[in-house]
Parts: structure tokens; sequence; C-alpha cells
């Protein structure tokens, strides 16, 4: 069975082909970063109007590289949510439009899910039951996923995400936006010793985060210091360290609690060097393994979407009926 | 001719589809709900008519101005109706379409269409001919207080002649009627489109693509 995907969350506009012979046949992306970047944060109504400019043309050239006419689709997988309601939209309504023209079946998939099978892309992919961390700029969850379908929320952010820490402590460090990656690269040139911050509920039982009292002391640290750049490259390594150490003890926690030494890593934050060393450590000294997507697929792309759809429209499951349904807040939980 | 055609550009959705000389067509007042309706209303007035997406000839959809998601809505459907089987797509003006409906019902010549545009400002666009209404001016989204408009016996079609009708009162003396009620219906996209089929001056699916006229949105 082959499956385009289709993602319009946010600011990427992608399309994929996915192949249960040939796995992963095509992906395209256009990130829409350079017209929210003057305004320090993604415009809902310009990320729908790049949308419908792309979604075509990204989807005849994701059918290009896969080789593949509009007859060879057999199904179609779109993100419905959560997400930004107009951007959804776009790629829902003509997911669904083009189902309906090639009579063939959709299926809305749910953003986080496509994050959390993302591994599942690479050539040795997780085995269930296993804890997943999804962290990216809207979430910071940790889940335990019994089945592919079956994802139990065993913890998750009370306030900022991970990757929106990182944005907003770049932001504070004029980094740009989004800086989280530029934050994590400074890191690297500072040097520990000068400046800590908090750990916050790292000694409460629970597996939840809170990572907003973290900008403070960050903004506290730096208009204290002699605002130098090894100051702000000291701050960056330090509240480096705070995230990734707080990631770290809860998901040591959370794979204690469930009795599992396979740990899933996805969403953009994923992506961070440092947390990918520490993690792999400690699955290593558990004698477990950790799965992590390629960096491209730990941000937003179609090829999670064509996955996670590919998944179910095989077994036959599809959308109910022809109405076309988006769901901006959409919770992952189901057991 | 088979043209099916639709909009949702206000909170109406409408849909539309011309088989042979007979136009059958759904309109719903359905604020919000422009998405979930419809492709089960094409759906129905296709298997009605017992035709396929194929053996269309064109596919028509107003391509603004109106509400945005609306547009939107209404664009990726073209485009994802068109896009396989290289189905011609009409983008039709919201404006010409209600110039077109009154043309028809109250056969005036010189028409002038008014939408509100919220935020002070209102959609404009004037329209004339006999058989197929045509643009006289580029269409504009503008304060009521800048519109220009020269010669006498329009009619004022649109919302906007209610909404802004005190700041618009300086036309009086130009128009010979006024209907603010008029919503956009799929129906009088039909004619449009097919004028669109006659002078080629249809799309292709990539170009089914919404006209806001409002371009600063933050
Ligand atoms: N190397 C890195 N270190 C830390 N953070 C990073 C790194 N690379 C990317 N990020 C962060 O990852 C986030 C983007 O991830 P992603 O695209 O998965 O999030 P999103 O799609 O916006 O959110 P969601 O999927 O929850 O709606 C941004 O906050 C970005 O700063
Ligand atoms: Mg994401």
């Amino acid at each position: 069975m082959r499956v385009l995907g289709i993602e319009t969350s946010c600011d990427e506009t992608a399309v994929a082909v996915y192949d249960s012979q040939h796995g992963l046949m095509s992906h395209q992306l256009y990130t829409q970063l350079p017209v929210h970047q003057q305004y320090g944060g993604v415009v809902p109504e310009l990320a729908s109007r790049d949308h419908i400019r792309k979604i075509l043309p990204l989807t005849r050239q994701a059918l290009k590289q896969a080789h593949s006419a509009w007859s060879d689709i057999d199904g179609i997988a779109y993100t419905a949510g959560p997400g930004l309601a107009g951007a959804l939209l776009v790629g829902a309504v003509f997911a669904r439009a083009l189902g309906f023209s090639l009579n063939r079946p959709t299926l809305g998939v749910h953003h986080l899910e496509g994050h959390l099978l993302a591994p599942f892309l690479e050539s040795t992919p997780p085995v269930p039951p296993f804890v997943a961390l999804l962290v990216s700029g809207g979430h910071t969850q940790l889940f335990y996923v019994s089945a592919i379908g079956h994802y139990r929320l065993l913890g998750e952010s009370l306030d900022d995400a991970a990757g929106e820490a990182f944005d907003k402590v770049a932001k504070m460090l004029g980094l740009g936006y989004p800086g989280g990656a530029a934050l994590a690269a400074l890191a690297e040139q500072g040097k520990p010793g000068f400046f800590t911050f908090p750990r916050p509920l790292i000694h409460r039982p629970d597996l939840n985060f809170s990572f907003s009292g973290l900008k403070t002391a960050v903004l506290q640290a730096w208009k204290k210091s002699g605002q130098t750049d090894q100051d702000k490259a000291n701050i960056a390594y330090a509240f480096q360290e705070a995230v990734i150490d707080t990631l770290l003890i809860k998901t040591e926690k959370a794979l204690m609690q469930m009795h599992s030494t396979r740990l899933v890593v996805a969403g953009g934050v994923g992506a961070n060097t440092l947390l990918r060393t520490r993690l792999s450590a400690c699955l290593e000294k558990m004698q477990g393994q950790v799965f992590y997507p390629r960096l491209e697929f730990c941000t937003d792309n179609a090829a999670m979407i064509a996955y996670a759809g590919w998944h179910y429209l095989k077994e036959g499951k599809q959308d109910a009926d022809l109405a076309i349904r988006v769901k901006a807040r959409w919770e992952l939980q189901n057991g | 001719m088979k043209i099916l055609a639709f909009d949702t550009s206000t909170q109406q959705c409408s849909v539309a589809l011309l088989c042979g000389n007979e136009i059958k067509d759904i309109s719903l007042d359905a604020p919000n709900q422009h998405a979930e309706l419809l492709l089960p209303l094409i759906h129905r007035l296709l298997h009605e008519a017992g035709l396929s997406l194929t053996q269309l000839n064109a596919i028509g959809f107003s391509r603004g101005p109106g509400s945005f998601t609306g547009l939107r809505i209404a664009a990726s459907l073209a485009q994802g109706l068109a896009c396989a089987h290289d189905i011609p797509v009409a983008a039709i003006s919201t404006l010409q379409m209600m110039a077109q409906a009154t043309h028809l019902t109250q056969h005036a010549e010189r028409i002038a269409v008014a939408m509100d545009a919220r935020m002070q400002q209102i959609y404009w666009g004037t329209f004339a001919g006999t058989g197929i209404m045509l643009p006289t001016c580029p269409e504009q989204v503008l304060s009521p207080n800048e519109v220009i408009l020269a010669g006498k016996d329009w009619t004022a079609v649109g919302t906007a002649w209610q909404v802004y009708s005190d700041s618009l009162l300086f036309l009086q003396p130009q128009l010979a009627h006024i209907d603010t009620k008029s919503l956009p219906q799929a129906r009088n996209l039909i004619p449009l489109a097919q004028y669109q089929i006659e002078q080629k001056l249809t799309v292709s699916a990539e170009n089914a693509l919404p006209i806001y006229l409002r371009d600063k949105v933050c």
C-alpha cells in the first residue's frame, strides 16, 4: 500500500510518500521560517496563506520523487490536529478533496502520534512496549506506548514546553527566533562553574515538568552578569544543562516506573546533541536501547504523517464520513 | 456543459452543479461548518445527477474577497478535486458573482458591489455589461469615504451599503436601486465559469488561489 502524507499544522508545508514495500519513497518540505522570523513567532494568517500556495506544488514534487502517478496512491493521510486551525484546514481540505477525486481512503492523523512514530522510519525501528519522550516546541510529554496506537500519558509540562523554553531564552539572549538550535550551539562555548539554574520538580515523585520559572532565573542571571559574550555562552551552557538534566531525571524515573529499558525520543528538541548523548549513556547503563528519528525528522515533516497514516490505513481504518474536521486542540491519550 | 461550483466566502455554504441546461444547487446558512458540509453536498449533487468528477468541464469557486478561512477552504477544495484529473478551474471574484446575480434578477447593467470587510473598510468593485458582468475598475479594500464612483444609475449591491449606509450616503444621487440583502450564491458562479471557459481564462489547479484584497494582516 502506498500512502501520501500531508502536514500543514504549523509553519512547515510538507508532503511525503510511504510504501509498504519500498518504505519512505519521498519527502518534500517547505519551511516558512523566513516569513515569521521578522515577527518573532508564527503569524497564523500568514502561515495559512503560505500553505495554500505550496501544498499542490509540493505534492507534485513528492509524487515525482517517488516516481509515482496519482493513481499509484492507495491512501492519503493528513495532520488533523493539534495545531493552527486555519493551517490545518488547508492540508485537511486538500487531502480530503484529493481522496474524493481519486476515490481513495483518507485518514486524519494526530500530529504528535506522527512525531512519536518518526523513529519507525529508521533502519532499526523500536519495538513496543517502550517509553517515549516527546520534546517539541509545543509539548514536553512522557508516554508509555504498549503498542502503536496505545499511548498512556505518564507526565507532561505544567507550563512551557522544553523547546519553548529554549526559544524564549534564546530570544532573551538575542539569538533570534526560533533560537533553540543556536542556543545549543552557543552552549558548547560555555564553561561550567559560573552559573547554575534550578531543576524544577525533580524531587517530586510524579513525571511532570515545569520550565517557565527557568527563564526568569536566566533573565536575572543575565542582568546581573557583565553581559560579555563569554557570560552569554556560560548562561547558555548552564541553561541547557538544567533542561537536559531535568529531562534525563524524569525520563529515567519513567523507565524505572514502567520497568522498561526501551526509549523513543521525538520532537524538535530531540535533535539536541547533549540530550542524545546523555540519554544514550543512561540507556547504555541500563543495557537498554534508545531510538531517535534522523535529525530532519525530529521537527515537523510529512514522512511521519505518511507513516502513521499508513499504519492505520493498511488495516482498513479511514475517515468515517465526508465531513472534513480538524482539531486545533487534541489530546493524545488512549490507554 | 458540466460545471461544479461552490462558494464559502461568507457564512453561507453554497454548492451548485450545472448539468446540460439545468442548475441544481444547495445553499445553507452554516457559520464555521463549511469544511464539514462541502464534500457531502458535492457528493449529493453529483450522485443525483449521475455524474462523476472526471466528466466535469470545469470547477468554479469564489476566490474572494471574503472570509479568509472560507476562501482557503474553497481554494484547497478546488485544488484537491481538480489536480489529479487536470480539470480546469474557474477562479471567480465574489464581487463579480454578486453583480452577475443582480444582473440576472434585476436586469441592472451598472452594478456597484460593496461587502463589509470589517475594520471600518469595505471590499469594493464596479461591474457593467450585458449578459456577463465585467469589472470596470480593479477590486479594492478601502474605507467607505474613499470610494470613487463616476456616472449615474448604479445598482448598489452588498451588505456594506447597509452597514456603512451613513458613510456611503454621499453616493446616493448616483444610485438607482439598493439591494443590501443579497449574499453570494454558487449558482451565480456558473455563467461566469462558462464565460471563463469560452474565453480560455480558466487556470490549472495550482492557480486556484484566494484573492484576499486585504494583504496587511499583522
Ligand atoms: N538542537 C536543539 N536544541 C534544543 N532545541 C532545539 C534544537 N533544535 C530544535 N530545537 C527546538 O525544537 C523546537 C521545534 O520542534 P518541533 O518542530 O518538533 O516543534 P513544533 O512542531 O513547533 O511543536 P509541536 O509539534 O509540539 O506542535 C523549537 O522550539 C526549537 O527551538
Ligand atoms: Mg511538531
